[in-house]
């Protein structure tokens, strides 16, 4: 009997040093500087102020109420970058910043409150919520007790990656239940209003719609607490999908296509000088040729000109190049000495001497005799366009066939295999 | 024997703190919310003499979500642990060295402060007993209770009036310390409000 006593003492006496329940703490406050400080508020962990105190004494008192602040709670989890921009973005976004401002908590609409699923110090917070994707969004109302139950769910959503929509939602949710639930006289302390409780939350979560974070699959269960079966995937009803429509072959850049229509805008007062007079008209005459009677041209005055086109009486003399009213293109009198009016003749000085001497030298070659031809041909037109005789192909389309025959020659000699020259040294 | 150890096994029970269920029903009473089985983690350590400015503020820390305040008792990446005795000068310290943006608070307008605090949904670290601090768990005015959580005993909340409490916490000197965060949200359900 003896030992049990003994045995049971000693077991009360490991229990009570167990559970601390008499600690003999010797210092664990220092009363003496609690003392010596008399009467401050130091507002501390923003960085040291050397006038912190000084500052403070003034507002010895504490702050306004924010017990009548909302609350806006973003369920968030590690490796979510959803999460982390609707984070951002209640920093960054207008709209959000309007109901929420992490920066600035004491000026905040609300109280903004973000949790970790992964967080098991706060897990037991939202055990009655059924949450199946992150980031989700809570609304609830004040604590005061002013907007009924402060444990009542207002708004629950997923993040659907617009910040605009989702401030939309939340206003509206906020104005729906304010317009059923009437503000009620200020309680004292927490008073919290019984109500009755649903089963099902009342909202579907909206789908996931940011293409930029991939949620984790399958559906995450919330804060590891309640066992949410993950939604039933929708079986995708068929969407129209359109069909290919061949892509519009772009309109070829000939002159008539880009400048239906040539602005001439001088300047009454300075005149037109010789020169320019001379490149304008070489210019349209160019112009009149490829677009032929259906080539318009006005010409207008500056005066006129100025509030119709964006044209600086610098750039005078100026050619506009429109189209439906717009100008397209634009050759300013700086412009002008530059751009050639003129055909350029082809004469013998022009004869392609390389193909001369690859076939005095090699004999016979097709590169060279159609370098020779095409020449020819530009010489021909050249004698004909001088002597006022018409063409048969006017210049766009016969360049395009110099060009396509020019890129077949090289196309021929890149396919001619390369001279051997241990070849070419026994012969 | 057998009668002896009925008696011992009834006497252990009766010492032995309850378990708690993480689930328990909100008091709407409390600006603190917490469940016991988290309020347990910041029992008084008896190491370096106690550290019961520590376990009140992360106390707090861990009601309003502020991890660099809640893990102040244990080396993690917000800081490391902060043991033994404290007074204001060391409070400041480490709330600059961890970034914990808190009131500090001492003479007379604590118990201004302290109304203010669970008004408002927010716990205070306080002045509670002769060279302790406790954690204010809530305050109802309109009965005059003050509900305070010990570090000694976290597993319960202990319930003071108006005369008890200015005595508890007088004798430990005018001292709070209040974070400067949000409050947490009450314990979000479903009601069928619209």
């Amino acid at each position: 009997m003896r030992r049990v006593w003994f045995m049971s003492v000693a077991l009360l006496a490991v229990c009570s040093a167990a559970l601390g329940q008499v600690p003999q703490n010797t210092y664990v406050v220092d009363r003496d500087e609690v003392s010596r400080l008399g009467s401050v508020v130091q507002h501390v962990g923003g960085g040291y102020r050397a006038d912190t105190t000084d500052v403070y004494v003034e507002a010895m008192g504490p702050p306004a109420s924010d017990a009548d602040k909302w609350f806006i709670t973003v369920l968030s989890m590690k490796g979510c970058p959803a999460c982390e921009r609707l984070k951002r973005e209640f920093q960054s976004d207008a709209s959000l910043r309007a109901l929420a401002n992490p920066a600035d908590p004491k000026q905040s609409w609300s109280h903004y409150n973000v949790y970790q699923r992964e967080d098991k110090s706060q897990a037991w917070r939202f055990a009655a919520l059924k949450v199946t994707t992150f980031p989700t969004i809570l609304v609830q109302p004040p604590r005061s007790g002013r907007y009924g139950d402060p444990g009542v769910v207002v708004y629950q959503a997923a993040y659907g990656g617009r910040p605009e929509k989702l401030a939309r939602e939340i206003t509206s949710a906020i104005r729906l239940y304010v317009s059923k639930v009437r503000p009620q006289p200020m309680a004292q302390g927490h008073q919290q209003i019984d109500a009755e409780y649903g089963i099902d939350p009342p909202w579907q979560p909206n789908p996931k719609e940011d293409p930029l974070a991939p949620l984790p699959l399958p559906v995450v269960d919330p804060l590891d607490v309640l066992k949410i079966p993950p939604e039933p995937v929708p079986t995708p009803t068929p969407v129209p999908v359109p069909v290919p429509q061949p892509k519009p072959t772009p309109v070829e850049s000939t002159p008539v296509a880009e400048y239906p229509e040539a602005v001439v805008i001088t300047d009454a007062d300075d005149g037109l000088d010789a020169a320019n007079d001379g490149r304008i008209k070489g210019i349209l005459a160019g112009l009149r040729r490829e677009r032929g009677k259906n080539f318009k041209v006005r010409f207008m005055d500056f005066a006129q000109a100025k509030d119709k086109y964006a044209v600086r009486r610098d750039e005078l003399p100026a050619v506009l190049f429109t189209a439906d009213g717009r100008i397209e293109d634009k050759i300013s009198g700086r412009l002008l000495p530059f751009v050639q009016t003129d055909r350029r003749e082809v004469g013998i000085s022009d004869l392609p001497w390389s193909a001369i001497l690859t076939l005095v030298s090699t004999g016979f070659s097709i590169p060279a005799v159609i370098t020779l031809a095409v020449w020819g041909v530009r010489f021909v037109r050249s004698r004909r366009q001088a002597a006022g005789k018409t063409l048969l192909l006017d210049d766009a389309l016969f360049e395009q066939i110099a060009a396509m025959v020019q890129s077949l020659i090289e196309k021929q000699q890149d396919k001619k295999p390369p001279t051997d020259p241990t070849v070419a040294q026994k012969k | 024997m057998k009668r002896a150890s009925f008696l011992l096994c009834g006497i252990v029970s009766l010492v032995a703190p309850s378990v708690s269920n993480a689930q328990e029903p909100a008091r709407p009473e409390l600006a603190v919310e917490l469940p016991a089985e988290i309020r347990k983690w910041f029992l008084n350590p008896p190491d370096y003499g106690g550290s019961c400015v520590q376990c009140s503020v992360g106390m707090c820390g861990v009601d309003q979500n502020v991890p660099a305040a809640a893990t102040l008792l244990w080396d993690t990446e917000y800081g490391r642990a902060e043991r033994g005795g404290s007074g204001p000068s060391r409070v400041a310290a480490y709330c600059e060295r961890r970034g914990i943006l808190a009131y500090n608070i001492t003479g007379k307008s604590t118990f201004d402060w302290m109304r203010w605090a669970t008004a408002t949904g927010r716990g205070a670290a306080i002045g509670a007993g002769t060279n302790h601090f406790q954690t204010l768990m809530g305050y109802d005015a309109s009965q005059g209770k003050w509900y305070v959580c010990n570090n000694n005993s976290p597993q319960r909340i202990d319930v003071y009036d108006e005369a008890a409490f200015r005595r508890l916490h007088l004798a430990s000197g005018q001292w709070v310390v209040i974070l400067d965060y949000p409050p947490h949200p009450a314990r979000p359900r479903y009601v069928r409000w619209w």
